[in-house]
């Protein structure tokens, strides 16, 4: 019998992620399972519906990420409605969508992921946080991140009507245009933007690029996997995180696919494994092979990582020095490092406040002309956007009078679903050893899933507590000899 | 840039000198929504003011679907706070409305933006310089069921809405005046 470990939420207060890492009878890990919840039941709560509640039903799977689903499924409705909304309208759901993408990087880097490097992978668990990073990086970081994230989300807000839930996009176009005197305030806000973005990548060049032994940990075998990437570009082959084509790289570099979101279900099969309902998403050429990367491997990964290797640049100037220079530094594309993840995040959150900068210095964005109605019934539509953890898909069909009969809806963390598991399995065979795992070595284990960002609470928040992690080592007879435990704690 | 409450322009205005009480849940996942139905509750058992008035409300109810590191923007330039939501402990019937200060919850870290929990939130925000509530207390109700998508909560939880609204409204009667907050 092997030994077993398990890191378990206990309950969906916490979030729905549970890892389980078995052992050998050396104590060595022989397998890792990631378990995450599956969305089938919200796609089912949604048939029966008027699609164009989408929008505003869709935002309730994530506490998170809302904004994401909500421009998602603006996007499927243009398609299922066969309506191209007003150059205008496009515009202001991209400015909207680009002040999301730079306060929930910016909230990740630096409350979230970033600590990890700022402070340093083998720091105490206390100070691998924003107290840490302020101890590193100066008394003021705080206080400009707060503020940064509160301009941008006071501008979404203003545009959506709220930030949470917002009532902002709509088929074939936005529900109100801009006015005048907020495009000059933001105008002005969007260089402090920029400067701000531009300052953390400073921050991240100066305390981790300038430490050989984080750049180390960055490129550290144990965190790397050599898998074919997918992702969003415009006509010219640069990022975008509103519209375009995905695109598709193999392990080497090389254009295995590039279309249209309409064709997404030709490249795109899911995986069902019998341990798991969630189904693993993999590419139909070269086809299912497994949890194995390389250069057979149908297994891709979506997220900032894997949205830097398939383009050919950034959409703008300043983030495409970056890019350049993320490149030389860790050796050429693509960049399989997945700890890599959080400066690839730091460098779309550059090209957001370039974007926002140059809408907010477009004229066509105060034009009135923000929807074109439809006037075809609906079929079956598809929208793709690139959500700050990766691909986003929602595919919805409906009977002549836009009642959904099918939805389908497939989130990043579902489409990196088998490279979780095999970051996971593959740091834990790096750090565990012996049968043996503390809080240390777990957190090397989170770390890997952590460059991920995964939603395992999809459709959930969470009042109290902290995501319960329990480690139980069991002997080869299935007794317990170690448990490493830390879980939040209810009061009453 | 500072890190007192007027320099975020939060935390000044009559609104936020009143308590709010944050209630968290998704009305589309079953028991998940009882803060909701909490909200609403409370909403209609205080008489509205004419408006404008010129007295701050006795207290401002607010819904929220976010969680983890996010809900730092919901709590932001507020002075007290009542958090109201569904919770699972598994050693309490559904429908068990708990009470208890902020203090007692657990202040372990999280391993994602998605797991991190108000402790964590209120600490590293407080460490960073973000005016945070200098009181808060919880309203938690133990839910049967918050993983299915369904419309309405399971009856035993329904039936807590009253006294979680009773409880609510006691709290906030005995809530300390904004100048006597501890801080």
């Amino acid at each position: 019998m092997s030994q077993h470990i398990t890191i378990d939420p206990i309950t969906r207060l916490e979030g729905h992620g549970k890892i389980e890492i078995f052992l050998d009878d050396q104590g060595e890990v022989a397998n890792a399972y990631l378990q995450i919840p599956e969305l089938r039941g919200f796609e089912r709560f949604c048939i029966g519906r008027a699609a164009e509640e989408m929008p505003r039903i869709t935002q309730r799977i994530c506490g998170v990420c809302p904004s994401a689903h909500h421009m998602a499924s603006a996007r499927a409705l243009d398609d299922l409605y066969h309506v191209d909304p007003p150059p205008a309208a496009h515009k202001l759901r991209e400015l909207f969508y680009n002040l999301f993408m730079f306060e929930d990087h910016t909230l990740h880097f630096y409350f979230l992921g970033g600590p990890d490097f700022i402070v340093g992978p083998t720091a105490p668990a206390a100070t691998r946080n924003i107290v840490g990073v302020i101890g590193k990086v100066g008394l003021e970081i705080g206080g400009k991140v707060i503020e940064a994230r509160k301009l941008a989300r006071e501008f979404m807000a203003e545009m959506a009507g709220k930030v949470i839930h917002p009532v902002f996009g709509l088929p074939g176009g936005v529900s109100k245009p801009l006015k005048a005197e907020m495009v000059d305030r933001l105008k002005a806000a969007s260089q402090h933007l920029v400067d701000f973005a531009q300052f953390s990548l400073q921050a991240f060049h100066d305390i981790v690029l300038g430490n050989q032994a984080y750049v180390d940990t960055i490129l550290a075998d144990y965190y790397a996997h050599k898998t074919n990437y997918m992702g969003t570009v415009d006509a010219n082959g640069k990022i975008n995180f509103y519209r375009g084509e995905l695109r598709v790289i193999d392990p080497s570099g090389k254009r295995l696919a590039q279309f249209p979101p309409r064709d997404y279900l030709k490249h795109i099969a899911e995986h069902v494994e019998p341990w798991s309902y969630i189904k693993f998403p993999f590419l139909k050429t070269p086809g299912w092979k497994g949890f194995v990367d390389g250069p057979e491997s149908g297994l891709y990964r979506v997220a900032p990582l894997a949205r830097l290797n398939v383009a050919d640049g950034m959409a703008t100037p300043l983030a495409q020095t970056h890019y350049e220079e993320f490149f030389k530094v860790l050796g050429g594309k693509p960049v399989h490092s997945t700890l890599a993840t959080h400066w690839a995040r730091l460098i779309e959150a550059l090209q957001a406040t370039e974007t926002i900068q140059a809408l907010a210095n477009d004229p066509e964005i105060l034009s009135p002309v923000v929807r074109k109605l439809p006037e075809v019934p609906p079929t079956e539509g598809i929208g793709i956007v690139e959500a700050p953890r990766g691909t986003l898909i929602h595919h919805y069909a409906t009977d002549p009078n836009g009642i959904l009969t099918m939805v389908n809806l497939i989130v990043a963390t579902v489409h990196n679903s088998a490279p979780i598991q095999m970051s996971i399995e593959k740091a834990a065979k790096g750090v565990i050893h012996g049968g043996k795992a503390d809080q240390g070595l777990l957190n090397m284990v989170e770390m890997a899933f952590r460059a991920y960002d995964p939603c395992f609470g999809c459709a959930t928040h969470s009042l109290p507590g902290e995501m319960p992690l329990r480690a139980t080592i069991r002997d080869a007879r299935g007794g317990v000899v170690e448990v490493v435990e830390r879980k939040g704690r209810l009061g009453a | 840039m500072g890190s007192g409450a007027g320099d975020w322009g939060l935390g000044t205005g009559d609104a936020r000198r009143s308590p709010l009480v944050l209630c968290l849940g998704n009305d589309i996942l079953r028991d998940d929504g009882v803060g909701w139905a909490i909200a609403g509750a409370l909403e209609q058992s205080v008489p509205q003011p004419p408006t404008p008035s010129p007295q701050p409300p006795p207290f401002v109810v607010k819904r929220s679907a976010l969680s983890g590191f996010y809900l730092l923007d919901e709590l932001t330039g507020w002075d007290r706070v009542l958090v109201v939501d569904a919770v699972r402990t598994g050693q309490h019937p559904p429908g068990t409305v708990l009470s208890f200060p902020f203090e007692a919850l657990g202040t372990e870290e999280g391993p994602s933006p998605h797991a991190v929990g108000l402790p964590t939130v209120i600490r590293l925000g407080r460490q960073s310089g973000v005016p945070l509530p200098s009181w808060i207390h919880i309203v938690a109700i133990e839910a049967e069921d918050m993983e299915s998508f369904v419309e309405g909560l399971t009856p035993a939880v329904e039936a807590a809405v009253p006294e979680a609204v009773a409880a609510i409204r006691a709290l906030l009667a005995g809530a300390p005046s904004p100048a006597s907050a501890p801080a």
